[in-house]
């Protein structure tokens, strides 16, 4: 027995006037600090207003959010008390307006109650909307959400399936600002997303659709997206569909050691998300292509039948990938960081590894000596070869 | 072959926990006990308790209870004796199980969630003994 969760998703050109249409008496917008300053929160704003709610903007949120911040946000929830929550923002955004929205419904709770094993009963006080403005994390179709203890502090891999958005808006106008670095960290994201949850223990028919799709699209569309001066609206849309695919795919899922490794290296160094479970991608596939042969294997229609034939020429297709679009494939290439500063870290990268919860469904349970080893490989840029 | 739930069980169990270093090392910095609740259903008529004190990658004590409520533990995971029966056989997830209701897990979830390949470990070791479910 297992589900299979997902927003209602409106999507396209324009999806964003959809919000004009929600009934809404109050609407609280949890916004990006970066994009609150560039005005791009008024176009939500407009629609909300269209909709006749009284909005209030709380736009905060950092860059792989930590708990203050979420406290600050839950303040401001329970003062206005909204019947809608509008994340709007890369996953950051995404992430806080979960955490504000599970906090605000349930002032009983602390953060580290939202486990997907116990009771929430969530949207008992208001809808959850979710509004992306990168193409990657698929925070506004997961059920995920990550927040930092404090500063080099652990990122938190929080889920509970209410916290899976009521509806989820994919407007195709909100990433086209994303300059083109960007663009490759969260699309490098949306793969992983997409081949680690193909390679989970907990994989099932419809989350291998959606990752299958996902892939192929960022595989045909990434490169386009990152290297062109200017880039075409369906390339833009194309990939925006792609990453809240990847979301449906691992949300579904899981994700697996990849994500494990690239959430403690992101952590201890402070490098963004999509730049460490991109880099680590290769490694994943490596590590755990022997457990995993026949559902990699699933990725054949879209890669061929030869690439997934072993794991060094499926990490192989990934690397290729990563040259076009500037990826880093090593620790060194990926954070600023010398080889004393990592050695210094590595049993706390080891540490925060191993206490992930990511590797719970991995096809492989990874030993601490494991991890290690694989931290290593990717500082030299050895393959896994055990 | 041993019956589910009983003292040979436990006991059994508490053998293997303590050989498999894979467990020792996702475990080694656990400091918490468990009741294993095996709830009726089926050939199991009354519900019957087995207790684990787990340290440090090391299971120090276990024992079936003379009652459920012989003694309080840090975690408590109960489950019908039918899910139980799937647990063992690996047919169930013990992770997933949760998350479908199948089982219910009590204690503190914060300190818990980090550890959840120690989890899947203990899961492991219970499938490799030779289980008879009446
Ligand atoms: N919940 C999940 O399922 C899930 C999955 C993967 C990652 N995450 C989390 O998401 C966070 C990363 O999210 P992200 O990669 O989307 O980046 P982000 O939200 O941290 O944003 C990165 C930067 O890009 C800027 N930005 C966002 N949209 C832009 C746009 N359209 N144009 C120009 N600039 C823009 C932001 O202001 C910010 O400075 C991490 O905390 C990660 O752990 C969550
Ligand atoms: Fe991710």
């Amino acid at each position: 027995m297992w589900f299979f969760t997902s927003p209602k998703i409106v999507f396209g050109s324009g999806a964003v006037e959809f919000l004009a249409s929600l009934p809404t008496k109050k609407a609280m917008i949890v916004c990006d600090r970066f994009l609150a300053e560039r005005g791009t929160h008024q176009v939500v704003v407009e629609q909300l207003t269209k909709a006749g709610a009284k909005v209030e903007v709380f736009g905060e949120v950092e860059p792989e959010p930590h708990i203050a911040t979420v406290e600050a946000g839950v303040k401001l929830a329970r003062a206005f008390e909204p019947d809608m929550i509008v994340g709007l923002g890369g996953g950051s955004a995404m992430d806080m307006a979960k955490a504000v929205y599970a906090l605000y419904e349930r002032p009983d709770l602390t953060i580290y109650d939202i486990t997907p094993i116990v009771e929430l009963n969530l949207h008992q006080k208001a809808r959850l909307i979710q509004v992306p403005t990168t193409s990657g994390t698929g925070s506004e179709t997961t059920w995920a959400t990550i927040i930092t203890e404090g500063e080099g502090g652990r990122k938190l891999e929080l889920a509970h399936r209410d916290l899976v958005a009521d509806w989820a808006v994919l407007d195709p106008m909100f990433p086209s600002s994303m300059p083109p670095k960007l663009t490759a960290d969260t699309g490098a994201d949306a793969l992983a997303h997409s081949i680690e949850s193909i390679s989970s223990e907990w994989a099932n028919p419809f989350s291998d659709a959606m990752g299958v799709k996902a892939v192929d699209t960022i595989f045909r569309y990434l490169p386009k997206a990152v290297k062109g001066d200017h880039v075409p609206p369906e390339v833009r849309e194309e990939l925006h569909l792609a990453a809240a695919m990847a979301g449906l795919s691992f949300g579904n899922a899981q994700v697996g050691v990849g994500h494990a490794l690239g959430h403690a290296l992101g952590s201890v160094f402070k490098v963004p998300h999509g730049r460490t479970v991109g880099l680590f991608l290769p490694y994943h596939i490596e590590y755990n292509f022997s457990a995993a042969r026949e559902k990699l294997g699933r990725l054949a229609p879209v890669l061929g039948d030869s690439t997934v034939r072993n794991g060094r020429d499926l990490a192989g297709k990934v690397r290729a990938l990563w040259d076009q679009i500037g990826m880093a494939k090593t620790i060194p290439e990926c954070a600023k960081i010398t080889e004393k500063e990592f050695e210094e870290k590595l049993p706390l990268l080891v540490e925060r590894a191993d206490s992930s919860t990511c590797v719970v469904s991995n096809p492989r349970i990874p030993s601490s000596q494991e991890l290690e080893r694989i931290f290593r490989a990717a500082w030299s840029g050895a393959p896994i070869d055990f | 072959m041993v019956k589910f739930p009983s003292q040979e069980w436990i006991e059994q169990f508490k053998d293997k926990v303590n050989q498999n270093a894979a467990y020792e090392d996702a475990a080694k910095s656990w400091e918490g006990d468990f009741i294993f609740l095996v709830e009726p259903d089926g050939a199991l008529t009354a519900p019957v308790a087995l207790y684990m004190d787990l340290f440090h990658g090391k299971c120090r004590d276990a024992k079936m209870l003379a009652t459920p409520d012989e003694k309080s533990a840090a975690y408590t995971y109960q489950g019908p004796y039918s899910n139980w029966k799937k647990l063992i056989n690996k047919e169930i997830d013990p992770i997933q199980g949760m998350m479908t209701g199948k089982f219910k897990l009590k204690g503190n979830m914060m300190k818990i969630m980090r550890y959840t390949r120690a989890a899947k470990e203990l899961i492991n070791t219970a499938s490799t003994i030779p289980t008879e479910f009446p």
